[in-house]
């Protein structure tokens, strides 16, 4: 067979669809986005009785009629891909309302399994369900019970998907009677449907019909767009009617409707235990969901997904750091050597630019793998849901969903992973919003500047002034969200609370493991060329020369084009009190990474350090055998600083109380690194007070500084990241907004400390 | 089957008669208590997307949770549950069940 025919699965949220995904198609999976969407894509091949499937896990929904954009994108794939079957899974101990998408699919007409999932449960609960009847009512179709994390019934699924789509003539639509006086509306419309070759081609003409009369927005507005107006006047003409005749919207009959066929489809068919107990997950939820202690309980578990991006992924971070950074780069340099490339241009651009990029996409790595992991558990679990309900009545305050929160606690470890964790919103322009915010929040990165310029301008009360700038990063956050809410967004509804709560389930771990690696890799895939190409751009910067000193690959850093842009720039920040082109120039580098500020620094600032060091540089390279070997012993070690800072989330945890002190597990009694800075402090306080005009006014700029590099564009892979999650013109956007907000915060700083007369 | 379909009450949503019989706000029943959907002043939008999460006019339902702020938490069809805002349970309209239904409680 040429090309494999395509199988979707659609159906309810968390009735197991991807779960039955992964077991038909195993590990030939890609994910993507969709186009123009920033949803992801799962497909899949299902090889069958040596037939291939291509698979697709819809995103799930619980009617054709659409909301938001995951919804859109799965009804748009149901009604116009024209698949050559539909897997409808439903939830057999939620049949009744689970069965309403699954009518809505039957009624289109297209080639129907329905999957049962979830059998156990319902078997647990005590429901039977007669399968081979309900396939006798639905005219054939096939019906299977399965059970989608015990792969049960996937045999007789694939069967029945093979028989779907074997060429044989398809099985009749299972018509749903509307009664009247809906039926003599929708054979009205339909007619006038029919008498048109193009749309009957498109649509089947019954469903379009019975669509239109449901009043679907989106149907509506394509017709419109296509000239059908005569079309929708007869619509609404129809709709009038029936409302004039019953007393009721004609949706709200057609939605009756359909509940009263899935009551007779299932009389007889199923049967049940008397209901209305209260179950495990509704004794959790009196706790979970409680108003007092909801709140307690999701901020702890927020913390606890913080430290494990922040601390937990910290060891591996630095593996892969230092890897990057020895090993790695000396095999490529001792690589050229090898072809005689060694001392030329090209190898200072493959090695300082393109492997220090690589480096740069892979640090990110380990943070989103950390991330991921929280996020897949805390989905998997049922508790998402529950934390939007928790945090739903403070976010609404700043005019935000309740599920926003978990983004920006996130960015206090690592910008990039809160722009993926935004996926978790169902409103599109919510996560915008929330993605536009989290980005003031004060990542990881930003730390250590703060830390050397408190030091330095500080000393003691260097405190002080880390909280105020982690503060700062909030309230602009919040003060954002409520402007934009305001503006941008005021003609926007505030989204009304409609939230099925999942009952709480134990996580399965293949599945966690699987979305966490192919997410991952993704990220790898789509931030790799940006950064790579930021990398080499600063590298060409570095390397040329402009002054008439030095050579192409062999200039100082104030002779080189870097430095000469940074002098351009400089004098956009003087009214910031920090116009030097050293400052300017580290605030460059800062935008490939934060972590790059204070090396920049170092070496912009410390020229003369950095030239006495280059005398010993020449000590002997470590041989390839030395280098495997420690690479694997610091793993090693990385692996047990990982179980470290796991264990140590429980001390951490705890000195939040007052009063309680827990030291830190330190197995490898590594101690603090106390990091040698003096001569960087020593150098900053000259040349921030020489710019600035005085020493007191140099503090000033020395805050304004870091008010700077708290608010602008954190880095690149931030940058990459928008990019791949909302688009080139939003990425600009925010980028744009972050530099404008930060040049004038830091501005206010210092122009305001003047007028209070500082310095 | 507890969850049948009861059509009792149909009120087209500009004939309802504000505050003329025993009904009241989903937003004032006690927890544990069984109640039937007469009448739900929202937007079509809104009355589509709730009746697509399985609740619709006619339904009878039971109020897990109503605390005194925050969303309620709603059994709806058989096992499912349903978060709505309390803005919404202000707007839907219910008439307490006086006995509880076959296979409710
Ligand atoms: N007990 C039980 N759990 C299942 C079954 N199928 C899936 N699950 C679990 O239900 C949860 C939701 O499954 P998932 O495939 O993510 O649902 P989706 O939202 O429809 O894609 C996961 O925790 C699964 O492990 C099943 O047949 N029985
Ligand atoms: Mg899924």
């Amino acid at each position: 067979m040429a090309t494999p025919q395509t199988i979707a699965l659609a159906g309810n949220p968390n009735v197991g669809k991807s779960t039955l995904f992964n077991a038909l198609t195993g590990e030939r999976q890609h994910v993507g986005n969709w186009p123009g969407k920033t949803v992801e894509k799962m497909a899949g091949t299902a090889h069958i009785g040596g037939r291939s499937f291509t698979v697709i896990d819809l995103p799930g929904t619980y009617s054709l009629n659409a909301y938001s954009s995951e919804e859109i994108i799965a009804r748009d794939f149901i009604t116009n891909e024209h698949p050559s079957a539909i897997v409808a899974v439903a939830d057999a101990a939620n049949l009744e309302r689970n069965l309403y998408l699954a009518l809505q699919v039957l009624e289109l007409g297209v080639p129907v399994v329905l999957a049962l999932n979830m059998a156990d449960t319902a078997r647990q609960r005590g429901i039977t369900i007669d399968a081979a009847a309900l396939s006798a009512r639905l005219n054939g179709t096939p019906v299977v019970e399965t059970v989608g994390s015990r792969t049960t019934g996937l045999d007789a699924l694939r069967a029945a998907i093979v028989a779907q789509t074997d060429g044989a003539p398809h099985l009749l639509p299972v018509p749903v009677d509307y009664g009247q006086p809906l039926e003599g509306e929708i054979a009205a419309l339909q007619a006038q449907i029919q008498a048109d070759p193009i749309l009957s081609y498109q649509f089947r003409p019954r469903w379009l019909a019975t669509k239109l009369l449901e009043h679907d927005e989106d149907l509506r507005a394509r017709l419109a767009g296509a000239g059908y107006h005569a079309l929708i006047e007869a619509t609404d003409a129809a709709m009038e009617r029936l409302a004039t005749q019953t007393g009721e919207d004609a949706e709200t009959l057609i939605t009756d409707r359909r509940y009263q066929v899935i009551a007779g489809l299932l009389r007889g068919i199923v049967t049940r235990p008397a209901g209305g107990r209260e179950t495990r997950s509704d004794r959790a939820d009196r706790i979970v969901t409680h108003p007092i202690w909801g709140v307690p309980i999701f901020l702890l578990l927020m913390w606890i997904v913080f430290q494990f991006t922040a601390y937990v992924s910290a060891p591996f971070l630095d593996w892969i750091d230092a890897l990057v950074g020895g090993p790695l780069t000396r095999w490529a340099q001792a690589a050229l050597d090898a072809v005689r490339l060694g001392d030329t241009w090209l190898a200072a651009l493959i090695v300082d630019g393109v492997i220090a990029g690589v480096g740069g996409v892979l640090v990110f790595v380990p943070v989103l793998f950390f991330l991921y992991v929280a996020v897949a558990v805390l989905e998997d679990s049922g508790y998402m849901a529950r934390s939007a309900f928790v945090m739903d009545r403070v976010m609404r305050s700043i005019g935000l969903h309740g599920k926003s929160f978990l983004p920006l606690i996130v960015g206090f470890g690592c910008t990039v992973p809160a722009i993926y964790a935004t996926r978790t919103l169902e409103d599109e322009d919510d996560r915008k919003l929330t993605a536009f915010i989290t980005t003031f929040m004060s990542c990881g990165a930003r730390l250590p500047v703060y830390v050397v310029f408190g030091a330095a301008f500080f000393g003691a009360r260097a405190g002080n002034l880390i909280f105020g700038l982690y503060l700062l990063g909030v309230v602009i956050a919040l003060l954002t969200g409520f402007v934009m809410k305001r503006t941008i967004y005021r003609h926007k509804a505030p989204q009304p609370f409609v939230l099925e709560l999942p009952p709480y389930r134990l996580p399965n771990v293949s599945n966690v493991l699987r979305q966490v690696r192919e997410r991952t890799a993704s990220f790898v895939r789509n931030a790799a060329t940006i950064i790579l190409a930021a990398s080499i751009v600063i590298w060409f910067l570095l390397a040329l020369p402009v002054r008439g000193e030095g050579t192409f690959n062999d200039v100082s850093t104030g002779d080189s084009l870097f430095g000469s842009v940074s002098r351009a720039l400089a004098p956009l920040f003087a009214p910031a009190g920090f116009g030097s082109w050293e400052a300017a120039g580290s605030l460059i580098t800062g935008f490939v990474a934060k972590e790059a500020v204070v090396s920049t620094m170092s070496q912009i600032y410390v020229e003369e350090t950095a030239e006495s060091a280059g005398d010993g540089a020449d000590t002997e390279t470590p041989s390839f055998g030395d280098d495997l070997r420690e690479i694997a012993r610091s793993f090693g070690e990385a692996a047990i600083l990982t179980v470290q800072e796991t264990a140590n989330i429980v001390p951490r945890t705890a000195n939040l109380l007052p009063l309680v002190n827990l030291g830190l597990g330190d197995w490898l009694n590594r101690g603090e690194d106390a990091e040698e800075l003096t001569s960087l402090q020593s150098a900053l306080t000259a040349s921030f007070a020489r710019t600035a005009g005085s020493a007191e006014r140099g503090k000033l700029a020395a805050v304004a500084f870091n008010v700077f590099v708290l608010l602008y564009v954190p880095c690149m892979a931030t940058v990459a990241a928008m990019r791949h999650e909302f688009g080139g013109r939003w990425m600009l956007y925010q980028a744009t907004y972050t530099l404008f907000v930060a040049w004038l915060a830091a501005t206010l700083v210092f122009q305001g400390g003047l007028l209070l007369g500082i310095g | 089957m507890p969850s049948t379909v009861h059509h009792h009450h149909h009120h087209h949503r500009h004939h309802y008669p504000a505050g003329a019989d025993d009904t009241l706000p989903l937003s004032m029943v006690a927890p544990g208590q069984t109640v039937e959907l007469i009448y739900i002043d929202e937007g079509r939008r809104l009355r589509k997307r709730l009746a697509d999460l399985g609740l619709n006019v006619g339904l009878t339902v039971r109020v897990v949770r109503n605390s005194f702020a925050g969303p309620l938490i709603l059994a709806v069809r058989e096992d499912s549950r349903l978060a709505i805002g309390r803005g919404m349970a202000h707007h839907i309209r219910v008439s307490p069940c006086d006995a509880a239904p076959p296979g409710e409680g």
